[in-house]
């Protein structure tokens, strides 16, 4: 009886530190992979701050509007299995999903178009498909994290009271839309052409 | 009876919160959509925007961070 005790009161005492443990985690995980970008977005003011005027300027306005609205439809989603509403959490993560591959279309017709304006031979080219490769890189890991947790919340799974998974996958979305936040205009918009 | 008039009260607290938090997104989403055709205006209206773009940046960062990603979470120690 004592032991039953003991192993109830350890398990509640689990539930109450493992989402904070877990969410500490994941904080610590973005902050490495914001060291990570903040290396590479350094490197491209190395050799100054101004950009070709080959960029395809409403390609990359476009992009960034798919990705502002990815990050509203994944906080919906999110939103909505935490208050037990399973038709907006599907709904949400799946515009969201359709947005994120519209955005790694995008990018494949703009390595296609920098392979022809600024090769990687050049100081701009290589930090630009250095910097757009390791972002597309984290929206197709995100895509996949997002596709387990949807299929998943489509079986059944998540609730508000358990709903963690959906939580990780969701925010480091939001993470791969902050980044792209400072890399666009690093890229694009500073400097003169 | 008790119970069940708990359960609907939990729902519409429940109801009310989702409201609620759909409402600071979409207000959060505007103000993205807004700040992001001010910077892209910076940019046309100014020859060099390297450094007119930082607040930008910065204020569309910390939306994201504090209404989407919940980070006042890791020191408050909540829950969204």
């Amino acid at each position: 009886m004592a032991s039953l005790t003991h192993a109830s009161s350890h398990g509640h005492a689990e539930a109450t530190w493992r989402p904070q443990a877990n969410r500490l985690g994941l904080w610590l995980f973005i902050l490495s992979e914001t060291f990570l970008f903040g290396a590479f977005i350094s490197s491209r003011f190395v050799a100054g701050t101004d950009h070709p005027e080959e960029l395809n300027q409403p390609l990359a306005l476009g992009l960034t509007l798919l990705l502002l609205v990815s990050s509203i439809s994944a906080y919906l989603g999110e939103q909505a299995i935490a208050h037990d509403d399973r038709r907006g959490f599907v709904i949400g993560l799946s515009a969201t999903m359709l947005l994120g591959l519209a955005f790694t279309v995008g990018v494949g017709f703009e390595f296609a178009e920098a392979a022809q304006h600024f090769p990687t031979s050049t100081v701009y080219g290589s930090n630009f498909v250095m910097l757009i490769g390791l972002h597309a890189f984290h929206v197709v890991t995100g895509l996949g994290a997002l596709g387990v947790v949807l299929n998943l919340g489509r079986t059944g799974h998540f609730g508000s009271e358990d709903h963690w998974k959906v939580e990780a996958a969701v925010k480091y979305w939001h993470f791969v839309d902050l980044a792209w936040v400072v890399i666009y205009p690093s890229l694009y918009l500073m400097g003169r052409n | 009876m008790a119970e069940l008039t708990r359960t609907l009260e939990d729902r519409q607290a429940l109801a009310a919160h989702h409201r609620k938090m759909m409402v600071r997104g979409g207000v959060a989403a505007l103000l993205l959509a807004v700040l992001s055709v001010a910077e892209y205006a910076v940019t046309q209206a100014v020859e060099v925007a390297t450094w007119y773009l930082v607040p930008f940046m910065i204020l569309k960062g910390a939306v994201i961070l504090q209404v989407f990603m919940h980070v006042s979470d890791v020191w408050k120690g909540g829950e969204h």
